[in-house]
């Protein structure tokens, strides 16, 4: 055992005797039930003084526990140095290459990040043996640019990669994580996997509109194009800003997300005292073009498939525009620059290729080898018609 | 001469790729067992059926690779097995240039592979036509045989370039990769002691980059291997 | 063209010590040609070089006109290849064996070849892991055949094959060589065998031709001579070659040389100098063969000290 928890079991024991000392004969029986005023403040001094017993020992204990727990700073004598773009890892020689490895694997995985311009802040990691540590932290212990981890050298990538991917993910602004859906979508930054996401929803218009191909069930999921009409748009609206979602009780003093156009209005026009604030604000926003009205789907694994679309159509450079999201814009205005393209164009863009993968067999599609692929082939080939035995001998 | 060929090629290699042939067949059909008369209820929130297709398309999928990797394989090493049983004395004197007799032969092995991915074809659309499919999901297989005949041939490109040699080619080139798998991690790390960019060199990572990553010559064993997908 | 195969010059040289040297061989078109050597003499290393199949380090190679191995495949549609050891697919049956050949000759008689199947009392369904030694070198005889060579190269053919398969092998070769005039380079140990159909033979050992020459004038070159009052002045310019010489001991009352290059007229030129020739003995192939290896040996033996 330890120094740090021989200590704590040392003052936990002296804790629990003192209390037991304490109360003991101070507990009422039953037939004391009613206690004298004496009784009661000498118990009430008692109790005080095992308060203050109590609060020493678990001030005792979080100092314990922080000497014993490792911090950034804490550099052991060989640890070594590695940085891997914004990622900065120290720890003991023999794990910094499955570590830096990790590192770069995991920042590769985000499709699209280019750290050249710095959207991405720094992470510094440090890393200490498992085996040389004794202490009770925890395998993995965080804030915003720091990891520590208490690592093996079988388990130092899993807890490097995991480190980085939340780090990537911490990245992505607010409001656009709760909006599509959480941290669970790193999987949507590839773009067959937000589809297949939104395949397997549990969100009933989706099944209806991919498997139905319900027209009307789709034009909220994927917020598919109207007829132009007032009443069409009216009808989205209604869809993706139901009336369920304002009722009472909205706290006037809670400010609606920046994206919230319907609910930003409806917002100001309670502020005003407008009577029906919210049949206001929808009339208003039907008045607008298409274009200003920001339907998104309103599903967060379609919300997260169109976020992989953005990304996909943007190409190198998207994610870090992604992190960088100018300040009170829409997240479809957002999206749209993400995509390098207009919002109009990339919900469309988005609605066709969806609408394009969705129930047709087709003999050609899917993904094909590429010409790499051939070239390897035919060179091994040609190697391969060099035998090598022309002679004996 | 090539027809010949091709039949001895076929005797060298037909009891090697027995199982390999059925596997090649029945693999697409258990790819797509979970799709075979499913029934999807738009009442019902859960989209359960379609995560079964997809996860059961992505677990074949990797069989579909080794299934591609083996056969290759089987047909490479098959093609000149008996040549080296007699030390291609035959071979040698045959008249026929040596180009024209290794070429016979890779056209041989080419056909077996070809018949190899015609049969997974078939398993494959079998299993396609049999799959009553959620809209929101697709049949392949057309681009899965497409990648299932470039990964077989690629294995079977590089087993026949490396039997072809003799003994002692393959003996060196064999023995160097598993040199390097078994001895190549702690023999950097202990170097690593007197130059640290030695150490920090990850080879593993490294070799995997250069085959399997950046379009390198076994990138075609890696990507989409599902039958099923979006 | 006047000679079926020509050897200029030839040299191999093996990792080991093993060395051609200088190799220089003429086989006469429609000749039957014995190529004598002990075992590792490099016969069928010559033979392997030849057929193309190893590199030569130097020298140059003909066969039926053509250069070896720039035309090699042309040339080698020409000729009948049997090797020492049988290089055949055991797997396969002797109709597989016989058709997976045929597919490389243009030349290939099909007719010719069921013919044979049945003059050399071969099974086509039979396989060929299960034949016989001699059955598989029946085989061999019928596939180097069936292809109407104008060249049967044959590295030992027989070679440990009980009499009666030696016999039916050689014959049906001997019957193809009267009927077509073809030419036959056969290599063997067995040498009393070659004595009875080769009309020329090479002899070579530890890599160097020691002789070559029509096998009659072989045969008659080389005697055995017992003499007596045999004398050194004598080996001072002798007329022929002495291959041996045995002194008189309890067992021979005579000293016995072997000679090679004896003519008549010697035996006057010795007794000239007072040596009685008491008997001229004809050697057999295999003994002149054998006396030859040995004298040259001897003389090797003697250089390098």
């Amino acid at each position: 055992m330890s120094d740090g928890a021989g200590r704590w079991w040392s003052w936990a024991l002296i804790s629990w005797a003192v209390l037991a000392s304490g109360l003991e004969g101070q507990v009422p029986s039953a037939s004391n039930y009613l206690l004298s005023p004496d009784e009661r403040a000498r118990l009430e001094a008692d109790l005080a003084d095992v308060e203050a017993r109590l609060a020493e020992v678990q001030a005792l204990e979080f100092e314990m526990r922080e000497a014993a727990t490792l911090r950034p700073g804490n550099v052991g004598p060989d640890h070594v140095r590695r940085d891997v773009g914004p990622v900065e890892i120290r720890g003991p020689r023999h794990l910094l290459p499955a570590a830096a490895g990790a590192a770069t694997h995991a920042l590769g995985q985000f499709r699209g990040l280019s750290d050249a311009d710095g959207a991405l802040t720094a992470l510094r990691i440090d890393i200490h043996d498992a085996g040389e540590v004794e202490s009770l932290a925890p395998p993995y212990a965080g804030g915003s640019g720091t990891a520590v981890l208490v690592a093996t050298a079988e388990d130092v990538r899993a807890l490097v990669d995991h480190a980085v991917r939340r780090h990537v993910l911490e990245a992505i602004p607010q409001p656009l994580v709760p909006w599509s859906g959480g941290w669970g979508w790193d999987s949507a930054f590839r773009p067959d996997d937000g589809v297949r996401l939104m395949v397997q929803s549990t969100n009933r218009d989706g099944i209806a509109c991919l498997q139905r191909r319900d027209l009307e069930a789709c034009a909220g999921y994927l917020a598919l194009s109207y007829d132009g009409s007032t009443e069409s748009k009216l009808a989205l609206l209604e869809y993706h800003y139901p009336a369920s979602a304002f009722l009472p009780p909205t706290p006037v003093s809670e400010t609606p997300r920046t994206d919230d156009l319907l609910g930003r209005c409806v917002f100001e026009q309670r502020r005003r005292g407008t009577p029906d604030a919210r049949g206001t604000c929808l009339a208003d926003l039907a008045s607008r073009e298409y274009a200003t009205l920001g339907l998104l789907p309103s599903h967060p694994s379609a919300r997260a498939s169109l976020v992989a679309h953005a990304l996909q159509l943007g190409g190198d450079g998207a994610l870090t525009r992604l992190m960088r999201r100018p300040d009170g814009g829409s997240v479809g205005a957002h999206l749209a620059v993400v995509a390098g393209t207009s919002e109009a164009e990339l919900v469309r863009s988005w609605q066709e290729d969806v609408s394009g993968r969705t129930g047709v067999f087709r003999s050609e599609g899917g993904e094909r080898p590429g010409p790499a692929s051939l070239f390897w082939a035919g060179g091994l080939a040609l190697l391969a018609l060099r035998s090598t035995r022309w002679r004996l001998g | 001469m090539g027809i010949q060929m091709l039949k001895l090629h076929w005797r060298a290699a037909r009891w090697p790729m027995l199982p390999v042939l059925v596997a090649a067949f029945g693999l697409p059909l258990m790819a797509g067992s979970a799709a075979w008369g499913a029934t999807y209820s738009v009442d019902h929130l859960s989209a359960s059926g379609a995560v079964a297709v997809t996860d059961g398309a992505a677990v074949f999928g990797l069989t579909f690779a080794i299934v591609a990797a083996i056969a290759g394989s089987i047909l490479g090493i098959s093609a000149w097995s008996w040549d080296h049983r007699q030390d291609h004395v035959y071979a040698l004197s045959l008249p026929v240039p040596r180009w024209k007799y290794s070429a016979l032969k890779f056209g041989g092995g080419t056909i077996l592979v070809g018949a190899t991915t015609a049969l997974f074809a078939l398993g494959a659309t079998t299993s396609s036509l049999l799959a009553n499919l959620p809209a929101g999901l697709r049949a392949y297989p057309g681009a899965l045989s497409l990648h299932f005949l470039i990964a077989t041939q690629t294995a079977f490109a590089l087993l026949f370039a490396l039997a072809s040699g003799t003994m002692r080619t393959a003996t060196i080139v064999l023995g160097c990769v598993m040199g390097l798998a078994i001895f190549g991690v702690p023999l950097l790390d202990f170097l690593g002691n007197f130059w640290s960019p030695l150490g920090d060199f990850d080879l593993v990572r490294f070799a995997y980059a250069t085959l399997v990553e950046n379009d390198g010559p076994l990138s075609i064993f890696a990507g989409n291997w599902m039958l099923f997908d979006v | 063209m006047s000679h079926a195969i020509e050897l200029d010059d030839l040299t191999w040289r093996s990792g080991g010590e093993f060395t051609l040297d200088r190799l220089s061989i003429r086989v006469p078109q429609g000749s039957i040609y014995g190529f004598l050597g002990p075992n590792g003499a490099g016969k069928s290393t010559t033979i392997r070089l030849l057929m193309g199949m190893m590199r030569p380090h130097g020298g140059r190679i003909r066969m039926l006109d053509g250069r070896v191995p720039r035309d090699l495949p042309d040339v080698l549609q020409r000729v009948g290849y049997v090797p020492e050891r049988p290089h055949l697919f055991p797997q396969l049956t002797v109709k597989e064996a016989i058709d997976y050949h045929a597919a490389f000759y243009r030349s290939w008689d099909a007719l010719w070849a069921t013919e044979l199947v049945e003059r050399l009392d071969l099974r086509p369904d039979q396989r060929i892991r299960r034949m016989s030694k001699g059955q598989t070198g029946k085989l061999m005889i019928l596939l180097a055949l069936a292809v109407r060579p104008y060249l049967l190269v044959l590295d030992e053919p027989t070679d440990g094959l009980d009499p009666v398969i030696r016999r039916d092998i050689m014959t049906t070769v001997l019957d193809y060589v009267a009927e077509t005039e073809a030419t036959i380079f056969i290599s063997s140990h067995l040498v009393h065998e070659l004595e009875r159909f080769c009309d020329w033979v090479g002899v070579v050992d530890d890599g160097r031709l020691i002789t070559e020459l029509p096998v009659q004038d072989f045969k008659n070159g080389i005697k055995r001579l017992r003499l007596e009052n045999a004398s050194d002045a004598l080996l001072q310019r002798p007329p022929f070659s002495l291959l041996d010489r045995l002194p008189a001991n309890g067992i021979r009352s005579c000293e016995e040389w072997v000679v090679q290059g004896w003519e008549q007229p010697h035996r006057q030129l010795l007794e000239r100098e007072g040596v009685m020739v008491r008997e001229v003995v004809d050697l057999d192939l295999e003994e002149g063969f054998v006396e030859l290896l040995r004298s040259t040996r001897l003389q090797r033996a003697r250089e390098d000290r």
